[in-house]
């Protein structure tokens, strides 16, 4: 059944995922929760609960409340919160239960908002979907609500002044899929090296302030399935194209080609680990990372399975490809939303469940994911990978920060491994 | 734009409360709930484990999902917990009870081992949608009669109106031991999280009149815990418990008692002369009891004054985390000499109604601290002038102070010999710096070295 998890755990949820995703916008997050999404969450999903602040809260609800339909206390305890703590915005998410109850979320904001005078709005997640679902959802409404809700039509992006240095924004930062503190400051890095100018880093190491910067870019870089819907929202409002892509890499060279060819050409999306995104060829003639292979020594094939969210493992199969050509590398992708950045052709897949990713992987030699996948791969030849979203912070300081130099020292970590094969 | 308020700008007054000032049981209103980074206490998870042999399935949406499973997995014990997963389409086409179902016995099939017993977990869902529990375990039973089946939810919706989950697991944790053949000689003290210490005031006095206790921690495997059916008197500490332990008393025709962790010299006498008359003692009840309790009230109270010499007048606070009578505990320590300033708690039990009252009176700057109000989030947390000793993980936590005394549920421990474990665990803590940050934020104190 592919809604048992006999030996796996679950991806972080939609409602974690709605707070990861805003949590430095300055708004305040209200989860229709009884108890425990607000501990999972911190508990869990999330890195930077302890030190950084942010207004994030369940509304305890109970059960006879809801099969009463008591919103007048759900209403209540916010405007008594918003009163004293006076926050940017009002997001609204919800467990299950008020979800089955049917409860008018949207009314609900409509009487938030006139009766504060604070942009508020429902992120319409349920509880039963993953992160990518939710923190999708959340920027989308905030983008919409919050940052731009007076946009018109489409416009172009803003006049360049000096085209030979694009600007370019960065969506989908949360530390669930970019836990390594030196994220930013790698993608910065990344970025100037590549003659680009660094614009938003959407959502970390950022404030509301920064976000109505967005339009100013030429291009947005997309690095995780969960800001498709904010990158649509822009290219539709703003014109801004997209590329789909992790700077891991080989993937470095193409996807600054991807970035360039996005910005001058004007294409929607691109994903910058297919050939035609680096037909530009390298722009700055810099030499790559050391040639190493994941499989150890080719010219011996091997397939591999890479298991995860669907941007970061593909821009990582094709990095990983182009350091070893004879191997096939293929995604295995358990999270939604994501079926239209993988390529079927080529062997991805989007699965559901223990069974299904088990099955997706039968062939592999070779598994690259997070360690707690290991039950389901006994005398497969496998290499740690963690990710917050699935194992939580068991593995907090083995996440690599993959877009810096770390990826040689990942390759070479890994080598032993592959070659016991 | 609006502007952030900074914590001196934020009104306080609603979670910061004199006890003078405080009103009983509730002092502070409900509202919006914040959850603070301190997760040291035991959930259902971590209880479950306790007993050998055990498997956990959850039955619920991905986000509860995550939680449990996640809990199991930094308590290193992934290989006992399952679970399946209720999505929406489930739920639109009314098949959770034949998806719970069919789910379970999925889980079982291809779980690596036969577990003797599946603790399976329904959630909140299940309830909004009238699934029928009976039908679900009935059907479960007889697919699989050779594991016992321990009726648990996670229904938090149901914890402030009915029986919580932690009450309906433990009973269920209970209710399964069989009625074996009575030892009179031997006490079970159940629904306890940590394990009793050997040489607490209770483990000792019940060896003093010739019984013997036995606790869940010592099982290594299912059929040692459900021998604990000999047993003649089911114990608990936890108010959590008091339901499980009526429920198996009741099934097995025995007798059962809740022994909270009691301040009182007059309280603990008076649950030592209930236990001896549980266990048919025939000895002088009231002299054994009353030189049992002058030799550790006398070891208590030198301890009390080492420690307040140590200490002297250094600011003392302590949260429900750590003690589970957290007003009976400032009340002792106030009334020795200690100064404490600050109780974090959220609500005050029936049980403390008397503590509540003479601390308001005799006490009245005592500060009720709410640890869940959501204007905490911005709750300047180093506020104290000076030094502050706390007493628990959240203490610890909302002071910012790494002098704390890192336990939780008074330490397992009972009577006198709990005041004075709790001394000397002060005067550690007032001399070796605790790293918080890294301390308070992990799950179930002690978990992973106590269960199989």
């Amino acid at each position: 059944m592919k809604e048992t998890f006999a030996l796996t755990p679950v991806y972080t949820g939609d409602v974690s995922g709605v707070c990861s995703a805003l949590y430095e916008l300055g708004g305040m997050v209200v989860i229709h929760d009884p108890s425990g999404c607000n501990s999972t969450y911190n508990t869990h999903d999330e890195t930077r609960w302890y030190h950084k602040e942010s207004l994030i809260f369940i509304t305890g609800v109970t059960m006879r409340d809801i099969a009463l339909g008591n919103d007048k206390k759900l209403i209540g305890d916010i405007l008594e919160s918003a009163e004293a703590l006076q926050p940017a915005f009002i997001a609204l998410c919800t467990s299950p239960l008020a979800f089955l109850s049917g409860t008018d979320f949207e009314g609900i904001v409509k009487i938030l908002e006139k009766k504060t005078g604070i942009p508020s709005f429902f992120v319409p997640v349920s509880g039963m979907h993953d992160y990518i679902f939710g923190a999708g959802c959340a920027w989308e409404c905030y983008l919409k609500h919050v940052a731009f809700p007076n946009r018109k039509s489409k416009r172009s992006c803003a006049v360049r002044t000096d085209a030979s240095h694009p600007r370019v924004n960065i969506l989908g930062l949360t530390p669930l899929d970019f836990t390594n503190e030196n994220t930013v400051s790698s993608l910065h890095a990344y970025l100037k090296r590549y003659g680009f100018e660094a614009g938003v880093t959407f959502a970390l190491e950022t404030d509301a302030e920064s976000v109505q910067k967005l339009p100013e870019a030429d291009v947005n870089l997309v690095i995780s399935a969960s800001a498709v819907p904010a990158a649509e929202f822009l290219q539709e409002h703003f014109a801004q194209p997209y590329v789909l892509g992790v700077p891991v890499g080989g993937m470095r060279e193409r996807t600054a080609a991807a970035l360039r060819k996005a910005a001058e050409d004007r294409d929607p999306c691109i994903r910058a680990w297919e050939r035609k995104g680096a037909e530009n060829g390298r722009t700055s003639g810099e030499k790559e990372t050391e040639s190493l292979s994941v499989s150890g020594l080719s010219p011996k094939s091997k397939k591999a399975v890479l298991i995860g969210e669907a941007v970061c493992m593909k821009s990582l199969a094709a990095a990983l490809k182009e350091q070893d050509p004879e191997s096939d590398y293929t995604v295995v992708c358990p999270l939604e939303k994501s079926g239209g950045i993988l390529d079927e052709a080529a062997g991805d897949v989007c699965v559901q469940g223990e069974l299904q990713v088990k099955e997706a992987a039968r062939d592999a030699q070779i598994v690259i994911a997070d360690p707690l996948y290991r039950p389901l791969f006994p005398g497969i030849c496998f290499i740690d990978l963690p990710s917050l979203a699935y194992s939580g912070r068991i593995y907090l300081d083995r996440i690599p920060d993959l877009i810096s130099e770390e990826w040689n020292v990942f390759l070479k970590d890994q080598r032993n491994t592959a070659e016991l094969i | 734009m609006l502007r952030r308020l900074k914590s001196e700008e934020i009104d306080f007054s609603k979670a910061v409360i004199p006890i003078g000032e405080a009103a009983y049981p509730a002092p502070f209103r409900n509202a919006l709930e914040y959850n603070c980074p301190v997760h040291e206490h035991w959930n259902i998870v971590h209880t479950g484990m306790l007993v050998p042999e055990t498997h956990q399935i959850y039955v619920g949406s991905r986000n509860c999902l995550r939680g449990v499973i996640m809990t199991a997995d930094e308590a290193e014990r992934a290989n006992r917990i399952s679970c399946v997963q209720i999505e929406e389409r489930d739920v639109y086409q009314g098949k959770l009870e034949r998806l719970t179902i069919e789910g379970v016995k999925d889980v079982i099939e291809h779980l690596p081992y036969r577990p003797r017993a599946i603790e399976l977990f329904l959630v909140c869902m299940h309830h909004m949608l009238g699934s029928d529990e009976r039908y679900i375990f009935a059907e479960l039973e007889k697919m699989f009669p050779d594991i016992d089946f321990m009726r648990c939810w996670m229904d938090p919706a149901m914890q402030k109106i009915a029986t919580t989950p932690e009450e309906r697991q433990r009973r269920s944790m209970m209710t399964v031991l069989p009625p074996l053949e009575r030892n009179p000689n031997l006490a079970a003290l159940l629904g306890e999280n940590i394990r009793m210490p050997d040489d607490s005031d209770q483990v000792r006095f019940l060896e003093k009149i010739g019984c013997r206790l036995v606790q869940v921690q010592d099982c290594d495997t299912y059929d040692d815990y459900l021998q604990f059916g000999k047993a003649s008197v089911f114990l608990t500490r936890s108010a959590f418990s008091v339901k499980g332990i009526r429920a198996v008393s009741e099934k097995l025709g025995r007798k059962c008692l809740y022994l909270p962790p009691a301040f009182s010299g007059s309280e603990m006498r008076e649950q030592l002369l209930q236990l001896c008359e549980a266990l048919g003692f025939c000895g002088d009840a009231e002299e054994t009891v009353s030189s049992f309790l002058e030799e550790g009230q006398a070891e208590a109270e030198r301890e009390a004054e080492q420690t307040l010499s140590l200490i002297g007048q250094t600011e003392v606070s302590l949260d429900a985390v750590a003690l589970t009578r957290p007003l009976s505990a400032a009340r002792w320590l106030l009334t020795h000499g200690f100064a404490v300033k600050r109780v974090y708690l959220d609500g005050v039990s029936k049980e403390e109604e008397a503590d509540f009252y003479f601390l308001q009176k005799a006490y009245p700057e005592l500060l009720l601290c709410a640890t869940i109000r959501p204007e905490l989030r911005r709750w300047q947390r180093n506020d104290s002038d000076g030094k502050v000793l706390a007493i628990g993980p959240k203490a610890a936590f909302f002071n910012d102070t790494p002098w704390f005394v890192n336990t939780i549920e008074n330490g397992g421990n009972w009577g006198y010999s709990g005041i004075s474990q709790l001394m000397r665990e002060m005067r550690t803590a007032f001399s070796e710096k605790k790293d918080t940050e890294a301390i308070v934020p992990q799950k179930g104190l002690g978990c992973s070295a106590t269960v199989r």
